[in-house]
């Protein structure tokens, strides 16, 4: 007992969250036999990994959402079709990364019917040079909310192939295993698609000024 | 013979996968070629550049089994929910007409008014609060109706003097033309007859004028009734609302906490084990 409250004490939020995610089999077999209470918490335990992959796929809060709840109806209605616990990962990720294909093409459907007053606003060089002094707290924040809206802008630019693996492998910390799992491709090309989306990034951050200098700032 | 590493390789090197013999080697191709030190710095700096984009927070639903069964139901035939709909209304209408209730505290089912007290589920402050709130809302439309009564009394009763006093103008006069020919008893006589049709016209007057005075509050109080009954079986649902809210979420962290504790009592005893 000792033992266990030394682990709470020694453990932040995350890291009990992260446990608690890997450790999900009895709660997935008992989903999967139509325990509710069961569905409920791993929808509790997997709706934030889920909404931030979309968010990141997308960078829109609004399709991301929609494409979270369309991933856990899609997995609450085909909860059967999994076949062992273990596979709950890639399964889970194989239908969020479904619902955000059907998302883009229904945005993209969506831009075709209006033709003018398009979103892109396109990319605008936000971070030329790291400012000489930046030193206070609302700079720092400022600063630090322009490199995400940046990285956004950047994922955006990927092709999707190459950005949801970067983002899995990236963000969500899956192994190549899963994402090859996930998108139903071998090892080797989820491998080969994240070369090219670190390469394409690597020159889309060129083009916007990002240098070695600005990432090394103390954020 | 120089070692050159695939993109498969370079990218398992960078994520710290790759074999320790393949590593060894490319760190030492890395040492002799400087284009291959680039390419995987320039890697190393996307994914440090990836870095500044954090997780962002969201709330998940309360309910998603409910949202969840909401959004099936739409798929579904809809004459069942027309079926299941029309019998509700039905039962509600019935029990409306019935005057039937159910109380909680000891179980009763009844029709009509019940007499029994039903036991109170608010504290006594909150209830004079919302008495006395009931009571001022519905003084100002008691003092309205009043007022309006008092104008329509008002208005009655000025009518009914000057209809009486044209009455009395004509006798006046018809007195006036007779009465060098009356004698003096019989005009006394005739004035004191005056006088007590007056009289009794004014107490039949404000005995009606009372019982319509007491009609009007006698409606108002049943109004002010009917409205704090209302309000008070409003409040009993919502707060039997609020309370299996509370148990619902207690249930939810209760198995939440359990899971936890569960995994961290697996991590402990898997850890002892490799040890």
């Amino acid at each position: 007992m000792a033992l266990i409250y030394e682990c709470q004490l020694n453990m932040t939020g995350p890291d009990l969250l992260q446990i608690a995610m890997e450790h999900s089999e009895s709660l997935i077999i008992k989903a999967r036999s139509g325990d509710e209470y069961a569905f409920n918490r791993l929808v509790s335990l997997w709706y934030k990994r889920i909404y931030n992959f979309c968010y990141k796929y997308f960078g829109s809060h609004d399709t991301a959402m929609e494409a979270t709840q369309k991933t856990f109806i899609a997995v609450h209605k085909s909860f059967h079709t999994l076949q062992s616990p273990d596979r709950f990962k890639s399964w889970l990720y194989r239908i969020a990364h479904n619902k955000c294909h059907e998302e883009e093409r229904g945005k993209f459907r969506k831009k075709i019917v209006s033709m003018f007053g398009s979103d892109d606003e396109g990319i605008s060089p936000v971070i030329a040079a790291v400012p000489d002094n930046v030193s206070s707290n609302a700079d720092k924040k400022m600063l630090k909310k322009e490199m995400a809206e940046l990285v956004t802008k950047c994922l955006n630019e990927l092709s999707i192939e190459q950005r949801e693996v970067v983002i899995m492998k990236e963000y969500e910390g899956l192994k190549f295993r899963e994402i090859a799992e996930a998108l139903e491709i071998s090892e080797n090309t989820a491998k080969s698609r994240l070369y090219y989306g670190l390469t394409a990034l690597r020159k889309t951050m060129t083009r916007m000024n990002v240098t070695q200098e600005t990432l090394d700032y103390e954020l | 013979m120089s070692f050159e590493p695939t993109k498969e390789q370079l990218i398992d090197f960078v994520y710290g996968t790759l074999s320790e013999a393949e590593r060894i080697q490319l760190e030492q191709a890395m040492k002799q070629n400087p284009d291959l030190k680039a390419e995987i710095e320039a890697l190393n700096q996307s994914r440090s550049f990836l870095g500044n984009l954090e997780d962002q927070e969201v709330l998940e639903p309360e309910r998603f089994m409910w949202e969840l069964t909401q959004r099936q139901q739409k798929n579904r035939s809809f004459w069942p929910v027309i079926a299941v709909a029309a019998s509700l209304s039905l039962l509600l209408i019935v029990a409306y007409a019935t005057k039937f209730h159910i109380s909680y505290g000891s179980f009763e089912l009844a029709f009509g008014n019940s007499t029994k007290e039903i036991p109170a589920q608010l504290t006594s402050d909150q209830v004079q609060q919302m008495i006395n709130q009931s009571i001022t809302t519905n003084n100002v439309g008691l003092v309205a109706q009043i007022e309006d009564a008092r104008e329509d009394i008002k208005s009655d009763f000025q009518a009914q003097l000057a209809a009486n006093n044209k009455l009395q103008l004509k006798d006046m006069k018809r007195i006036a033309a007779n009465y060098k020919q009356l004698p003096d008893d019989k005009v006394e006589a005739y004035l004191a007859q005056l006088s007590e049709t007056n009289r009794t016209m004014i107490n039949d007057f404000f005995t009606a004028s009372a019982a319509k005075q007491q009609e009007y509050v006698s409606t108002i109080l049943t109004d002010f009734y009917a409205f704090v009954d209302k309000q008070r079986k409003e409040d009993l649902q919502a707060i039997q609302a609020n309370f299996n809210d509370l148990e619902y979420k207690n249930r939810l962290q209760t198995q939440q906490t359990d899971q936890i504790l569960a995994s961290i009592i697996t991590t402990v005893n898997n850890g002892s084990m490799g040890q």
